[in-house]
C-alpha cells in the first residue's frame, strides 16, 4: 500500500505524455535483431528470417516489410546461435542449449516447447512430412534425431520421409524465372527447366562495398514475382519482379541492430539565411514562426521551420563494428540520410569534437579509424550531417594504437583531426602533422594497459613523460565511463537549505573506472576453507580452545576507482560485495555526480549507488557584503592536498536491472537533470535527480532540509511508468543512451541504441516552460482573441449611446 | 602454503560437483493468467536471474524454464502491458522436493508464500500516459483569473441596481465620495480633516 501511495506522491513531479502525442516527439526503429539475413522463408504474406549465428527469429509482411514479430530464442544469455525450420503454420527453433521452440507462423505466439537434450547442443533442423502432417526432425550434433510433432509437439517415431530445411529458392516454375547474384549485381534469367536459358534482367542490387549475400524468391505466380536480397553488411531489400520491371517494394537495414557507438550531430539549418541562433530566438522572429503556425493549419505544408528554429533537427551518427558500417539517420523524417561502407577492420573508432569544444562539436565534421591488420589504419573524415567525404587517407604504425586523442585541425577541410600514441609511445597525426600539432603547454593524456592499470603520460613535443600510473591488483577493468566534454553547468555550487554553499568538484579530467576481482588460488575461500584443521561453527569454542573462530566473510568483489586522468591518482573507490556479472555494471558521470549500477547476487536486485563530489562548503555566513572565502580560481590536478574532493555517497535499490545509464542535457544547464535507466526487460525510465540525491536524511528532516526540497532517505527507488520515455514500447538490450541538448532549455533529445531497436525521443525534463505544446489549441485562441475584441467594439459602443442617451434625458 | 598439487585436485573436486549439479537441473513450471482468470494469451518473455535462464508463455498462459539448477532464483515476466509480481525460488538439490517460492507482489512489497506450480496474476496494467482531462466547469472556477473576471462582471449588472435603491440622500454623498476619489488632493485632504474635526467646525459655522 504504502508503494502504490509513494508512485502517487511521485506520479504529478512526472511530465508524462498524453496518448495523442506517442508517435510525435519520438520514433522506435524495430530491426529483426539478427543481422544479415542467412535465412528467409516465405509463409502466405510473411517472410520469416533469421541468422543461425545470432539468437533472433523475426518475421516481415512482404508487402511494406514491417515487422510482424521477434523473438530471441536462446534459452540463456550465453546462448550464441539457434537453427530454424518452418512447417506450413509453425517456424520451429532449437537453441545451443537444446531447447526446441514451436511459434504460430502468423503471429509469433509461443505454441510449445521441449528440452531435446542437456545444454552444448550444436542446433541442426529439417522437416519431414507424411500424410499432410509436418515432423520437426532435431538434432544437437552427431546421428542422433529425435522427431517431433510440429503442430502438438508431441514426439514421435522415426519417419521414413525426405528431411529438408531451409534453403534459397531460386527457381520460379510459374515465372519461368532462375535468380543469381555476381557481387552486387541481381541477375535474372529466363529458365523453362531450371537452366540459364537467357538473361532477361540484370540489376545492380546494392554497392560494390555491399555485395549480396543471398536472394531467394518469396511469392511467385505466373506475373509477378517477389524476391528478397539480403546483402553482407545487413541490408536486406524485396523487389516485385513484373514483366522484367524490378521495383523496390521496401528495405530494412538489419545492421542496426548491431551498433556499438553513436553520437548526435546539429543539422538545424538557419531559415532565411544567415543569423545567429540569439537573432533567430528574438521576439519578432518568434511571433513570425507562431504566424506561420497558425496559417499552416489551413494548408497542408509541413513546417518544419519550428525545427530547425530550436536545433531539433539532429543527425545520429551510427556505427556498427561488426556490420562494418555507418549511418546518418535523420532524427525528424526518420530515415536514413546516407551510410558510409568502412572496410573490414579488427576494430572501428568514431572521432568528433576535442579537448576545447563540447561533445557534439563546434563543427559537423567526423572522422572514422579503421584497423584494418598489422597495424595499418584506414581513416576518413566526412561532414556529419550531409555525408559529404572531405579527406581519406591511410598510415602504417609500428605498434598497436594505445590511444587515440580528439583534436580539432587547422585544415579547411577536414576540421576533425586526431592524435594516435602507439605502445611503443609514438605520436601519428591525422589527418597530418602539420594541420595537427600538440600545443606547446603539452597534453595530458592516459593509457589503459594490460586491463587493469592506468598510466597518464604528458605529451611535449617529442617527450613523452609519465605523470602517474595505478594498478589494479587482482581486478580487471571492466566498465569505465568519462564526463561529457564541456557539459554546461549552470552554478558551480549548489545552495543548501540553509543558505550556505556546497562548491562542486568540476573536474574536466575525472574517470571512473569500474573493477572486478579476479579469482585466483591465493584468494579461494573455499580452497583455504577446506584446509582450515579444526574449524567450528560460530559460538561452538570452549574457553580452553585458544583457536579463533573464523566466521566467513563476504570480501568484495566490485570496485568503484573515481581516478583523475592528469595525475594518475586515485580519488575516491568504493567497494561492494555479491556483486553480480549480469547485466554488466555502467557508470555515468554528470556534473559533479557519478551514478553506477550493478546487480547484487545475494538481494538478487539492482543496485544504483550515487556519489556527488565537492570541493569544499561555505558557511551561510561565509559570503557577504564585506566578507568572502578564500578561493583559487584555478586548479591543479596534480596538487594532492587540492584534487582530492569531499563525496557524499548513498546506495539505492533498483527494482529492474539496467543495462544502460544516461542523463538528459540541456543547452544552459538550467533544467533539472533527469537520469535515464535502460532496464533489461525494455523500458526506458528517467528518474529525477532529487530521488536520488546522497544528501537524502536517513531520519527525520530538519527544516532546512524540507527548505531545499529534500525528502527522507527510502532505499527503494520505483520505476514510474509516466517516467518511462518509450511508454509501451520496447527497446531490447539498449547498451547505450546518449543525450543531446537543442537551442531551448527545456527540451533535451535522447536515443537509446545497441540492442535489435533503436529509440529517439525529445522529452522535457522540467516540463516545457519554453515551448508552446504541439497540441496547443492555436485556433481556439485566435478565436477567442477575435471574440474579445468584437464584445469589446460592440460594449464600448452600448456604452456611448447609453451615455448620450442620460446626459438627453 | 597449498601445493599446486592439492589445488588441481580441489579443482577436480569442484567439477565434479559443479557436473553434478548440472544433472540435478530441474524444470520450473507454471503459468500466468488474468485476474478473472483467463489465461493470459499475450506471449511474454519470463527469466530468472534477470536474464540467465529464459522462456515464453505459450497461447495458453503456461510456461516452463529448462535446465535450472539448484539455488536460489528470481523469476520476472518481461511485460509492457501488465505487472506481475516477482517471485523468489529456491530450488532444492533433492529431486523428489517441490521448489520453495515467495511472491513479492510488488518492489518493496512484504514476502508472501507462493504454491508451485507457479502461478502468476497480471495485476495491473501499466499507464504510461497521462489522462487528459475534458472541459469542465468546474475546473474553469479554480482558475484565479476567471474569478477576478467573473466577480467584475457581476459586480458590473449589479452596481447599477443597487443604485436605484439607494436615497436621494445617499445618493448625493456618494456622487461627491466619486467626485473626490478623482482628485486625490481633495481625498487625501477630506481624510485628515475628519482626524483634526476642521470639518465639524466648518459645519457649526454654516449653521
Amino acid at each position: 500500500m504504502k508503494f502504490w501511495v509513494f508512485l502517487w506522491v511521485v506520479a504529478p513531479f512526472s511530465s508524462a505524455l498524453f496518448e495523442e502525442e506517442a508517435g510525435q516527439l519520438d520514433f522506435h526503429i524495430a530491426t529483426t535483431g539478427h543481422g544479415p539475413v542467412q535465412v528467409a522463408y516465405a509463409i502466405h504474406d510473411a517472410v520469416i528470417t533469421s541468422n543461425p549465428d545470432s539468437c533472433y527469429t523475426a518475421s516481415r509482411n512482404i508487402g511494406d516489410g514491417s515487422l510482424l514479430w521477434r523473438h530471441n530464442v536462446c534459452s540463456s544469455t550465453t546462448g550464441k546461435g539457434h537453427a530454424m525450420a518452418v512447417g506450413s503454420k509453425y517456424v520451429t527453433t532449437l537453441d545451443d542449449n537444446g531447447i526446441l521452440r514451436a511459434w504460430h507462423a502468423e503471429n509469433g505466439l509461443l505454441a510449445w516447447d521441449v528440452v531435446v537434450v542437456s545444454p552444448n547442443c550444436t542446433p541442426r533442423l529439417g522437416v519431414v512430412t507424411e500424410k499432410n502432417e509436418d515432423y520437426v526432425v532435431a538434432s544437437c550434433g552427431g546421428n542422433s534425431y529425435s522427431y517431433f510433432h510440429m503442430a502438438t509437439g508431441a514426439l514421435a517415431p522415426e519417419k521414413s520421409g525426405r528431411i529438408t530445411d531451409v534453403k534459397p529458392v531460386t527457381f520460379c516454375a510459374e515465372a519461368k524465372l532462375l535468380l543469381n547474384f555476381q557481387g552486387s549485381a541481381l541477375k535474372v534469367w529466363d529458365s523453362a527447366n531450371g537452366n540459364q536459358d537467357s538473361l532477361a534482367v540484370e540489376w545492380e542490387a546494392s554497392s560494390e562495398t555491399d555485395p549480396i549475400a543471398l536472394v531467394t524468391f518469396l511469392k511467385c505466380s505466373a506475373t509477378v514475382a517477389h524476391v528478397l536480397i539480403s546483402t553482407q553488411r545487413g541490408t536486406t531489400k524485396v523487389i516485385a519482379i513484373e514483366e522484367k520491371e524490378i521495383t523496390t517494394l521496401w528495405q530494412a537495414e538489419e545492421g542496426l541492430s548491431t551498433i556499438s557507438v553513436g553520437s548526435l550531430v546539429d543539422a538545424s539549418h538557419y531559415v532565411g539565411g544567415e543569423g545567429t541562433s540569439h537573432d533567430l530566438l528574438s521576439l519578432p522572429n518568434r511571433l513570425q514562426s507562431q504566424w506561420k503556425a497558425i496559417t499552416s493549419i489551413f494548408t497542408t505544408e509541413r513546417s518544419d521551420r519550428r525545427n530547425h528554429l530550436f536545433g531539433f533537427v539532429k543527425i545520429a551518427i551510427l556505427m556498427s563494428t561488426s556490420a562494418n558500417r555507418i549511418w546518418a539517420l535523420d532524427t525528424i523524417d526518420r530515415n536514413i540520410r546516407y551510410q558510409i561502407d568502412l572496410p573490414e577492420a579488427n576494430w572501428h573508432r568514431l572521432v568528433h569534437g576535442g579537448p576545447g569544444t563540447g561533445y557534439h562539436g563546434d563543427h559537423g565534421d567526423y572522422l572514422a579509424l579503421s584497423n584494418i591488420r598489422n597495424e595499418q589504419l584506414e581513416w576518413i573524415c566526412w561532414d556529419g550531417p550531409t555525408g559529404k567525404l572531405l579527406q581519406k587517407g591511410a598510415i602504417q604504425l609500428k605498434s598497436p594504437v594505445a590511444q587515440i586523442i580528439p583534436v580539432e585541425t587547422s585544415s579547411t577541410d577536414c576540421r576533425q583531426g586526431a592524435l594516435i600514441l602507439t605502445q611503443d609511445q609514438s605520436i601519428h597525426s591525422i589527418p597530418s602533422s602539420d594541420e595537427v600539432t600538440i600545443p606547446e603547454s603539452g597534453l595530458y593524456t592516459h593509457v589503459v594497459d594490460k586491463e587493469n592499470s592506468i598510466k597518464t603520460l604528458l605529451l611535449r613535443g617529442t617527450s613523452r613523460l609519465t605523470m602517474g600510473s595505478t594498478v589494479f591488483d587482482g581486478e580487471k577493468i571492466i566498465s569505465l565511463a568519462y564526463p561529457p566534454r564541456q557539459e554546461s553547468v549552470q552554478s558551480p555550487c549548489s545552495v543548501m537549505g540553509d543558505d550556505s554553499l556546497l562548491l562542486k568538484y568540476l573536474n574536466p579530467h575525472l574517470a571512473v573506472f569500474i573493477t572486478e576481482k579476479v579469482s585466483s588460488y591465493k584468494d579461494d575461500e573455499m580452497v583455504s576453507a577446506m584446509f582450515q584443521v579444526n574449524r567450528k561453527p560460530v559460538g561452538a569454542t570452549d574457553e580452553s580452545d585458544s583457536m579463533e573462530v573464523s566466521v566467513p566473510s563476504t570480501k568484495p568483489n566490485l570496485f568503484i576507482n573515481v581516478v583523475d586522468t592528469v595525475s594518475g591518482q586515485v580519488l575516491y573507490r568504493v567497494s561492494h560485495a555479491n556483486a553480480a556479472k549480469f547485466p554488466k555494471p555502467q557508470a555515468v558521470i554528470s556534473e559533479n555526480w557519478i551514478y553506477y549500477t550493478f546487480g547484487n547476487s545475494k538481494t538478487r536486485r539492482s543496485e544504483l549507488g550515487v556519489l556527488s563530489l565537492y570541493e569544499g562548503m561555505i558557511g551561510s555566513k561565509g559570503v557577504t557584503a564585506f566578507t568572502s572565502p578564500e578561493y583559487s580560481s584555478t586548479f591543479s590536478s596534480l596538487d594532492a592536498r587540492d584534487s582530492k574532493p569531499v563525496v557524499l555517497s548513498k546506495l539505492y535499490s533498483l527494482a529492474k536491472p539496467v543495462s544502460a545509464l544516461g542523463v538528459t542535457t540541456s543547452r544552459s544547464g538550467i533544467s533539472s537533470r533527469r537520469l535515464l535507466l535502460a532496464t533489461v526487460d525494455g523500458q526506458i525510465t528517467g528518474v529525477d535527480r532529487k530521488l536520488v540525491d546522497p544528501r537524502r536524511p536517513l531520519g527525520q528532516l530538519k527544516d532546512s532540509e524540507k527548505k531545499e526540497g529534500l525528502r527522507p532517505y527510502t532505499e527503494l527507488i520505483p520505476i514510474v511508468p509516466y517516467m518511462t520515455i518509450n511508454y509501451n514500447q520496447t527497446v531490447e538490450s539498449a547498451h547505450t543512451v546518449i543525450s543531446a541538448s537543442t537551442d531551448l532549455e527545456s527540451q533535451s533529445l535522447v536515443l537509446a541504441f545497441g540492442g535489435p531497436d533503436i529509440f529517439f525521443a525529445r522529452t522535457s525534463p522540467a516540463r516545457g516552460f519554453d515551448l508552446l505544446p504541439d497540441s496547443f489549441n492555436r485556433p481556439l485562441l485566435s478565436l477567442v482573441v477575435a471574440a474579445l475584441l468584437v464584445t469589446v467594439l460592440v460594449v464600448d459602443r452600448m456604452a456611448a449611446k447609453k451615455m448620450k442617451k442620460q446626459t438627453w434625458l | 602454503m597449498i601445493s599446486s598439487s592439492k589445488v588441481s585436485f580441489i579443482r577436480i573436486l569442484l567439477i565434479l560437483c559443479l557436473s553434478s549439479a548440472v544433472a540435478a537441473a530441474k524444470t520450473l513450471e507454471g503459468r500466468l493468467h488474468f485476474t478473472d482468470g483467463l489465461a493470459f494469451n499475450l506471449t511474454s518473455r519470463i527469466v530468472l536471474n534477470h536474464g540467465e535462464i529464459a522462456t515464453y508463455s505459450r497461447a495458453d498462459g503456461s510456461f516452463a524454464l529448462y535446465n535450472v539448477p539448484p539455488g536460489i532464483h528470481q523469476l520476472d515476466v518481461f511485460s509492457s502491458v501488465y505487472h506481475f509480481p516477482q517471485i523468489k525460488i529456491q530450488l532444492l538439490e533433492d529431486e523428489s522436493a517441490d521448489p520453495k517460492c515467495l511472491e513479492y507482489l510488488y518492489p518493496g512489497a512484504k514476502k508472501q508464500f507462493a504454491k508451485y506450480p507457479l502461478v502468476l496474476t497480471a495485476m495491473a496494467k501499466y499507464e504510461y500516459f497521462e489522462p487528459r482531462r475534458g472541459f469542465s466547469i468546474f475546473s474553469l472556477l479554480k482558475n484565479p483569473m476567471f474569478l477576478m473576471m467573473g466577480v467584475s462582471v457581476i459586480l458590473m449588472f449589479w452596481m447599477p441596481k443597487m443604485m436605484e435603491g439607494l436615497d436621494p440622500e445617499e445618493r448625493e454623498q456618494m456622487k461627491k465620495q466619486m467626485e473626490l476619489q478623482k482628485d486625490p488632493s481633495k481625498m487625501l485632504g477630506q481624510l485628515f480633516s475628519g482626524m483634526t474635526g476642521t470639518e465639524e467646525i466648518q459645519s457649526k459655522k454654516k449653521m
